[in-house]
């Protein structure tokens, strides 16, 4: 590939960083009522809830019609071991954006993991077949780094195919594509379809892995997509804090004034 | 001789310091140790009632319900994930959200009951939230698959410690339940009346 369209690569991640921090601009709350609105704000900001519950049902069906049956098939056919190869396989290629990621927020220790796990695993685990390193790095992308940085999440969307993500998210999720080395790599060895191939296995992975529980949230719901909504963003902030526990991210429970609030720390 | 004096002062002043702040250090202490001893003494229990094969599954529910009524303080956490609309309800509808909300805790979680394949809780310390609320922080440690933390919010009441949250991997339920609540009765039509006919919909699906 020439240096032409690796320019036009750092263009378009440019431009997403940019149309990131204008829409986060947008989306500041407002303070009409003052506390009130606050409030609801923290707990759930979706000004696109009608077309976001439209692409939820589209994304459920979609889910019904063939995600979830060919992960019921995969976890049948294939056996656990090699299910687990697969899931350390694909870890292990995220392993280089995970570090970047990491140097980008700070985290050094952090990125010290990610490069031991990958040269562990890549030569002692066959390629990432195996985790030999056993690190349990946690998942770290570019919608987690602009938290760090600042950037306010922006409104709650459920993206066709992808489903849930915050619009900071959404945008960190391309700028991940456009920074990941993997895929470079694999251009440069001009593996086809290789993100579409790599995106495909995650999906799968991940469904197959979670049948239960989500089968689970549905039946015990009286809505479905306020459950998800609450849940996925709950689960997005634990991630941005490595799951440390953070007081700060609890709600106040005392109605009577008749305790202090919640210590900020 | 000077700055030994000044020494000296320091130590005393420091002495007084200590013995002054000592009582409210020891009493957030306490509150730690109580919700921690709280929690410890129901995992135990909890685990035992789920590991004991002599009981059947429907006195297992028995005791869940018992644990539910006396160790959640039922009524704070029904009003807190009613939120904002719990003012605008009347008193009856809010003591019927309290009763259904209570029975559909019941059976959203007495099922989780019969998955149980022995696993262990593993308590590991507290910290304080305020002057009334500590997080006991739990470990569930599983025979495949990494441990899962699980925090404990524990309340100080009239009626002694009370569990009002429990927080998953850093996921609230009580959080979760609001914010799903909140969708349902903001709903154009539906109100705090629907919402208590919703969860009654649920409760009669769920126990067919």
């Amino acid at each position: 590939m020439g240096l032409r369209s690796k320019s036009s690569y750092l263009k378009a991640g440019l431009t997403a960083i940019a149309l990131l921090v204008t829409v986060s601009g947008c989306a500041t709350p407002q303070q009409k009522d003052g506390k009130a609105v606050a409030v609801m704000y923290n707990e759930v900001y979706d000004p696109l809830e009608p077309m976001n519950r439209y692409f939820f049902d589209v994304n459920y069906a979609l889910d019904a019609l063939f995600l979830k049956p060919v992960a019921e098939m995969y976890r049948g056919v294939v056996p656990a071991p090699v299910r687990d190869s697969v899931t350390n396989f694909l870890t292990n290629l995220s392993q280089p954006i995970y570090l970047i990621n990491n140097v980008l927020q700070g985290d050094l220790d952090g990125a010290g993991d990610n490069m031991g796990a990958f040269f562990t695993n890549t030569f002692l685990g066959v390629g990432g077949l195996f985790d030999v390193a056993k690190l349990n790095t946690p998942v770290e992308d570019m919608g987690q780094t602009f938290a760090k940085w600042g950037i306010q999440e922006g409104p709650y969307l459920v993206v066709p195919l992808f489903g849930p993500r915050t619009t900071r998210a959404a945008v960190g999720g391309i700028a991940d594509y456009y920074l990941d080395p993997i895929n470079y790599a694999a251009k440069e060895n001009d593996i086809e379809h290789a993100g579409l191939i790599r995106t495909a296995a995650h999906g799968l992975d991940q469904r197959s892995r979670s049948i239960e529980a989500l089968d689970e949230i549905e039946k015990n719901s009286i809505d479905f997509y306020a459950a998800i909504r609450s849940l996925y963003r709950q689960n997005r902030n634990n991630m941005i804090l490595n799951g440390a526990s953070n007081s700060t991210q609890l709600p106040d429970m005392s109605f009577d004034d008749d305790d202090e609030p919640v210590k900020k720390d | 001789m000077f700055t030994r004096r000044k020494f000296f002062q320091g130590t005393l002043i420091a002495a007084a310091m200590a013995v002054l702040f000592q009582p409210s250090a020891f009493a957030v202490q306490a509150k730690e140790q109580a919700a921690l001893a709280m929690v410890k003494s129901i995992g135990d229990e909890a685990v035992a009632t789920l590991a004991d094969k002599s009981l059947s599954e429907t006195q297992k529910q028995d005791r869940f319900e018992k644990f539910l009524d006396s160790s959640f303080d039922m009524k704070r956490i029904g009003r807190f994930v009613l939120g904002q609309y719990w003012r605008d309800a009347s008193e009856t509808e809010q003591t019927q959200f309290l009763k259904v909300f209570r029975d559909y805790m019941v059976t959203s979680y007495a099922e989780k009951i019969g998955s149980y394949s022995g696993e262990n809780l593993e308590i590991k310390d507290a910290t304080s939230l305020n002057d009334k609320e500590s997080l006991v922080h739990s470990l569930i440690t599983r025979p495949n698959g990494p441990p899962i933390k699980l925090d404990w919010r524990v309340r100080k009441t009239n009626d002694g410690e009370k569990i009002v949250d429990v927080i998953i991997e850093g996921i609230s339920m009580a959080q979760t339940h609001r914010s799903e609540f909140a969708s349902v009765v903001s709903q154009p039509g539906v109100g705090v009346e629907g919402l208590i006919n919703k969860l009654k919909e649920q409760i009669k699906t769920a126990s067919n």
